[in-house]
């Protein structure tokens, strides 16, 4: 049966193969003195142990289809918001950016009202950026028009 | 390099040798001499894999054609506690942070790497003086401006900067941090640069792996 | 004994002076606030600041030092509390219970907690620095790369074998962070490791964008979605206390975690990151009730927190008896102290005591000064909680990312906690521990390192794990730990472990 630990176990098990392969543009040193590679081709190896007998030991975990991703949607909505922020961060400045994406956020994804959405994203980005940039000297980066 | 247009040097600190207070080598011949004998068997922290410290070392091994065996540590505080605790048997390292453990007793200083002695340590000769005029190296802080600034910004830059650094406070903190003001400017800054650069970029090749551009 | 006393007398005298009161407290302030917000560790509170104490005189400045370096490690434990966001990588383990304290509505008693533990671990490790700080500071000195590889690995080990439920699964979980800890420059060898020509990569992958995506974002995501959102929880005035209960259960874990977090933090290096790590197991290990560690256990707040903070002070052995920084923060401090004239090391004492003394009392002092601080801030941090979840959420991410960001001015350390965030949350519906991630990818550079150094001290010879005391008695404990938990395999009866999970498993049906 396809349980939540043998999916984990294989996922976990790609990973250390295809370190491996990576690995292998890397010297590898030897035994007495080890090179760049060899540290992380012997923890891949250790995974993908792990991995293979998480495949085989885990038949007894919850059933993989039993998850509930309800929430995927939503999920993604806020991660999509998030990814914005990255990408825009340094081309945009911190204060427009992330007045945009609160207020998809707090606007379109949770449908709050536009006066409390416009006032709260504004506030708390202009707000955190007095805090950080102005009074502790941690610059933010700023965009166009020096915003 | 290309990329910068050099306003000013403030400081130019030659890295000593130290050795524990416990280890027979009296004098920097004494450590030279072992280091013949035994090829690859006394060992050395550094800051890090190519890090100041290292490359200090290394232009020395070259010099005096020993080979030292090599331990990088993540900085020059954790190389300066390994050879404190006895981990290794040599660090190169500024006068500045080995100075109070020279004073106290934990460790011996045996030469510096400057083309003169070290102010606070009179008594510790340089390579140069020993014969290795090739070991020389230093810890340096400068200012540089992006290439392509005019020149007349650039000439303020100077002024100002040599004001600063004539400024009594900035002398008295520097005098506590055992740092002697170097202020080279101008074309005297360009010719050490260069020969640092130069320096280096052998020192790099003779240990094997060149960043090519 | 009684010269000691009377020194410290002379240093009270010091430190209770209206104008070093006022530093210290200014100290407190400014790291109590750079604490808790996130991405604004200690680290860069004092370097920020140390340029604004070059006009003070020499005492002062350094009693401002330290008052920002401990109000850091006092707040650090708030945002994880509240939010599940680590400030840094010692609260980290502080987010498990105490978030899910919160949850229960016992977030006030999780904070209240906290506060208290890092006061008595202050308070307590500054007495162990007092009396043993020359001693200690020599035994720390011995601890080479072998010594520390030994103490990574038992490290290591203690967690994997003190985890709840499969131990293969948090193996497993611990190999993937010790893996992603491998990306970035070789230190031995100066070779691009995994970094697919990003140079940012260099250094590796963080550990707040890490700690900040496993744990903060990926509540997010999880519990953002979900067709109810939780409850607002309202907190009253007798709920902010912890109960009698809660304080019983704590005694134990702080004193644990005074002695625990002293010890590592004297090792030079970053070992004290484990402190907290170790001290969590431990308390899981001891306690009556281990299932209810991850649900709220008031254990698994007070013996972390009072092990990060104590290993705080132990950091300061080696700095002040011998003039080694043990670690980023102490040689901040190093630097500030020698900028002000002030040489630590062995003769410190003897030149400067009133420096020195005034520094120890103004620690005492400081102490005091953030529990008055931090207790009625607890009513004030528990408000936020008030704040429902749709509007509660969008300004916690805000924060993730800006203090994600603000650590290294780096994008590239946004996406990878973006990354990690979308790992966390598909490991959460898996069922999948994420702490022991966070663990490997602080310790692989570290145990690395340490491994290769040690190799390279000896020439290849893999003896010199053995033949030094220090390092064959840790590898011994560890060989002892693995064949603990290989025996239920051979006799084949239930360990603590299996019965645990029975345990959970009962639990969750009804």
């Amino acid at each position: 049966m396809l349980t939540t630990d043998r999916v984990a176990g294989g996922a976990l098990a790609l990973i250390a193969l295809v370190v491996l392969w990576e690995s292998r543009k890397l010297p590898l040193g030897s035994l007495r003195t080890p090179g760049p590679a060899y540290t992380p081709m012997v923890l891949a190896a250790i995974l993908l142990v792990f991995g293979t007998l998480l495949v085989v030991t885990g038949g007894r975990a919850s059933a993989f289809r039993s998850v509930g991703w309800a929430e995927w949607r939503h999920a993604v909505a806020i991660f999509a918001a998030c990814a914005f922020a990255a990408l825009a961060l340094e081309r945009l400045g911190y204060r427009v950016t992330v007045t945009v994406a609160l207020a998809f956020l707090l606007g379109v994804l949770e449908r709050k009202g536009i006066v409390f959405t416009v006032v709260f994203s504004l506030a708390l980005a202009i707000g955190s950026f007095l805090l950080f940039d102005t009074l502790l000297r941690v610059p933010l980066p700023r965009g166009p028009f020096g915003l | 390099m290309d990329q910068f247009a050099p306003i000013a040097l403030i400081s130019a600190d030659p890295t000593i040798l130290v050795v524990p207070a416990d280890k027979p080598w009296k004098t920097a011949k004494d450590f030279i001499e072992d280091a013949k004998k035994r090829p690859g068997q006394i060992s050395f922290s550094s800051s890090g894999v190519y890090g100041t410290l290292h490359m200090a070392m290394e232009l020395l091994s070259h010099a005096a054609g020993v080979k030292l065996r090599h331990v990088p540590y993540g900085g020059a505080g954790p190389a300066l506690t390994a050879i404190l605790g006895g981990h290794v048997d040599a660090l190169a390292s500024g006068p500045a942070v080995v100075l109070p453990h020279i004073k106290s007793g934990k460790l011996r200083p045996l030469a510096g790497w400057g083309d003169k002695r070290v102010a606070a340590l009179p008594e510790v000769p340089t390579f140069r003086e020993l014969g290795h005029p090739d070991a020389e190296f230093y810890i340096w802080a400068g200012l540089f401006a992006p290439k392509g600034t005019p020149e007349p910004v650039l000439a303020k830059l100077r002024d100002t900067l040599r004001a600063a650094v004539a400024e009594r406070e900035f002398k008295a903190a520097m005098d506590k941090l055992e740092t002697p003001i170097a202020f080279k400017q101008g074309v005297e800054f360009q010719r050490f640069f260069d020969a640092d650069a130069k320096r280096l970029a052998d020192g790099v090749r003779k240990v094997g792996k060149v960043e090519t551009k | 004994m009684v010269e000691t006393l009377s020194s410290l007398a002379v240093g009270f005298s010091v430190a209770l002076s209206p104008t070093i009161l006022f530093y210290a407290f200014a100290g407190c302030v400014v790291g109590t606030l750079v604490g808790v917000l996130p991405g604004v560790g200690p680290l860069a509170g004092i370097s920020l600041l140390l340029p604004a104490t070059f006009g003070l005189d020499a005492t002062r400045a350094i009693v401002m030092l330290a008052g920002i370096y401990y109000g850091a490690m006092y707040g650090g434990s708030t945002t994880s509390i509240l939010m599940r966001i680590p400030g840094e990588a010692a609260s980290v383990m502080t987010c498990i219970d105490g978030y899910a304290m919160a949850r229960k509505g016992r977030a006030g008693a999780a904070l209240a907690i906290a506060a208290v533990g890092s006061y008595v671990a202050g308070t307590l490790s500054v007495v162990a620095l007092m009396f043993l700080a020359p001693p200690l500071a020599e035994f720390a000195l011995r601890f080479g790369p072998p010594e520390y590889f030994a103490l990574l690995l038992l490290g290591l080990l203690v967690l994997a074998y003190m985890s709840a439920g499969s131990m293969l699964k948090a193996l497993a979980m611990a190999a993937l962070g010790l893996l992603l800890g491998m990306i970035g420059i070789d230190q031995m060898t100066g070779y691009f490791r995994f970094a697919y020509g990003m140079v940012e990569l260099g250094d590796g992958i963080g550990i707040v964008p890490v700690a900040v995506g496993l744990f903060g974002l990926a509540e997010i995501l999880a519990t953002a979605g979900r067709p109810i959102p939780p409850e607002i929880i309202k907190p009253r005035l007798r709920e902010l206390l912890p109960s009698r209960r809660e304080w019983r259960e704590s005694a134990w874990p702080i004193g644990r975690g005074t002695v625990l977090g002293f010890l590592i933090g004297i090792i030079p290096g970053s070992a004290h990151i484990i402190s907290s790590f170790v001290s969590y197991a431990i308390e899981r290990r001891l306690s009556a009730r281990p299932a209810e560690f991850g649900h709220g256990a008031v254990a698994g707040v007070a013996g972390p927190e009072s092990a990060n903070n104590s290993a705080t002070s132990g950091a300061f052995v080696p700095m002040l008896a011998l003039g080694v920084p043990s670690g980023p923060i102490p040689a901040v401090m190093l630097a500030a102290m020698m900028v002000h004239g002030v040489s630590p090391g062995p003769l410190l004492i003897k030149n400067q005591p009133e420096l020195f003394w005034g520094f120890i009392a103004s620690m005492y002092v400081g102490n005091v000064v953030l529990l008055i601080l931090n207790l009625p801030l607890v009513g004030l941090f528990v408000n936020l909680l008030r704040v429902p979840y749709p509007v509660l959420y969008p300004s916690i991410l805000t924060f993730c990312i800006l203090g994600v960001y603000a650590v290294n001015g780096s994008v590239v350390d946004v996406w990878i906690m973006l990354a990690m965030g979308a790992l966390g949350y598909v490991l959460r519906k898996l069922d999948f521990e994420t702490a022991p991630i966070v663990l490997g990818v602080i310790l692989a550079p570290m145990i690395e390192m340490a491994l290769r150094q040690s190799l390279a001290m000896s020439d290849g010879r893999y003896s010199i794990f053995l033949a030094r005391p220090i390092s064959a008695t840790l590898l011994t404990v560890g060989l002892v730990l693995v064949l603990l938990s290989l025996k239920p395999l051979i006799t084949k009866s239930l360990d603590w472990r299996a019965r645990l999970a029975i345990a959970e498993k009962r639990e969750e049906l009804p």
